[in-house]
């Protein structure tokens, strides 16, 4: 028996409207423009293009995973369930984008190593730590309670984001058919210029997504405690 | 009260998975899991060296190419600066591959000194540029591909 | 030879972008909708509680 979880809370703060327009208007200028814009590469032609889409996937697959490491710890220290809902909606915008990182990287690796996968530290490494989070997703399904759930799937959060500073120190700390992280330096500026470009509206879609995410689980919670407020018969402040 | 010992058991819990975990996972790969070995460590390893699966990784040294297009025959040397290994690998390598390409092959190292490659990958480096000017991309590619004899 | 970069990795580079454009559309809509239907769901709970 578990006491009553932290306070009850009323329905979220809804995200602004503008902010879903900006995200996804912007995205799509980045995209168009950075395509359109950028000459091919000398070694890999048009391929080089698949930088502004796996690169920045991989880097707000980081920021959800970072949130969830933040929100999950302070789930545990302050038990406020509405942290661990923010970390649930981070995870999975977190999880969808790692999946996304996972394929866009295949369909470079194919044509650039000849191979679509290999079991090197970096790619690897990326493989468990969406393992980790997919597990964490239907971990949450499995626990009812909602206590519960919050720290089990907190523990299970911060363990995966672990894993981040491991994928991405993967390529220097061990041998690896990826390539080492791309720096400003050996990046063409006509390059750099489009993956800025596209971090920044990946971004921007990821903050709104797991904004969006997040408010819908609050108002599932709200919906439930106010209907166990409703079954207890009434409301009393 | 009962919050209390939970939250301290959740948390000691996260911690012995935590290092468990990466113990498991990263603490034994630097020394088990080398992705590739270099041709200088790989003829370091002397006669525990053949008829592995392993993966040899270096650059392909420049003129040591030779590609037989009507067999998909393909013979060319790993170098990593002090040594060098002959490889002999079926079928065509990947598009980039090409004179001082950085590369990883999977296969044998066999006691006549030639690796017998199942998989040739290119590694690609981290650096990125357009082309010369008057030069476009797709000639490059076929200039990469033309047998050594041209 | 083979081809693949040879035309500059066309393909594979539509493939990747087509992928993108598809699961963020799909998540687009996903996302929408459940805020939709959450927000019926609570002020269907919020009216049952003040009927009491």
């Amino acid at each position: 028996m578990s006491p009553a979880p932290s306070g009850q809370f009323g329905p979220p703060k809804p995200a602004p409207n503008w902010l879903g327009w900006l995200a996804f208007l912007f995205f799509i200028f980045v995209q168009v423009y950075s395509v359109l814009t950028s000459p091919a590469d000398a070694m890999m032609g048009h391929l080089q293009k698949n930088m502004y889409v796996h690169v920045p996937a991989a880097w707000v697959t980081f920021g959800a995973f970072g949130v969830v490491l933040v929100a999950s710890l302070y789930f545990l220290w302050k038990d406020d369930e509405r942290a661990d809902l923010l970390a649930a909606s981070a995870a999975e915008v977190g999880s969808l984008f790692c999946g996304l990182t996972l394929v866009l990287g295949m369909l470079w690796g194919r044509p650039t190593w000849g191979v679509w996968w290999s079991w090197d530290a970096r790619l690897t490494s990326t493989l468990v730590l969406f393992l980790i989070f997919v597990g964490y997703l239907s971990l949450r399904s499995f626990v009812e309670d909602p206590h519960r759930r919050g720290q089990w799937s907190a523990a299970v959060g911060i363990l995966g984001a672990i894993n981040v500073p491991i994928v991405w120190m993967s390529v220097q700390w061990w041998r690896t058919l990826h390539q080492i992280q791309s720096s400003p330096r050996g990046l063409a500026p006509e390059y750099l210029r489009g993956l800025m470009l596209n971090l920044a509206a990946f971004t921007l879609l990821t903050i709104w997504f797991i904004w969006r995410r997040y408010e819908a689980a609050r108002y599932e919670r709200a919906a439930e405690h106010a209907a166990q407020a409703a079954a207890l018969g009434g409301y009393n402040g | 009260m009962t919050t209390k010992k939970t939250k301290w058991g959740a948390l000691a819990a996260v911690g012995v998975l935590v290092i468990a975990f990466g113990w498991l996972i990263y603490g034994g790969l630097d020394s088990n899991v080398v992705y590739f070995l270099t041709p200088k460590e790989l003829l370091a390893k002397g006669a525990e060296g053949y008829d592995k699966p392993m993966r040899l990784g270096g650059q392909v040294k420049p003129g040591s190419v030779v590609w037989d297009e009507q067999k998909l025959d393909l013979r060319f040397a790993v170098t990593d600066g002090t040594g060098e290994i002959k490889v002999h690998s079926k079928g065509a390598p990947p598009q980039m591959f090409k004179d001082g390409q950085g590369v990883v092959v999977e296969g044998r190292y066999g006691h006549d000194g030639v690796f017998k490659s199942t998989s040739v990958m290119v590694k690609h480096s981290n650096e990125y540029k357009a082309p010369a000017k008057g030069e476009r991309p797709s000639d490059m590619y076929k200039s990469l591909m033309k047998s050594p004899a041209t | 030879m083979a081809s693949g970069i040879a035309g500059g990795g066309v393909g594979y580079v539509v493939a990747s972008y087509v992928i993108t454009w598809v699961v963020l559309g799909a998540m687009l809509v996903r996302t929408v909708g459940s805020v939709r239907r959450a927000r019926a769901e609570y002020d269907q709970a919020a009216k049952g509680e003040f009927r009491t």
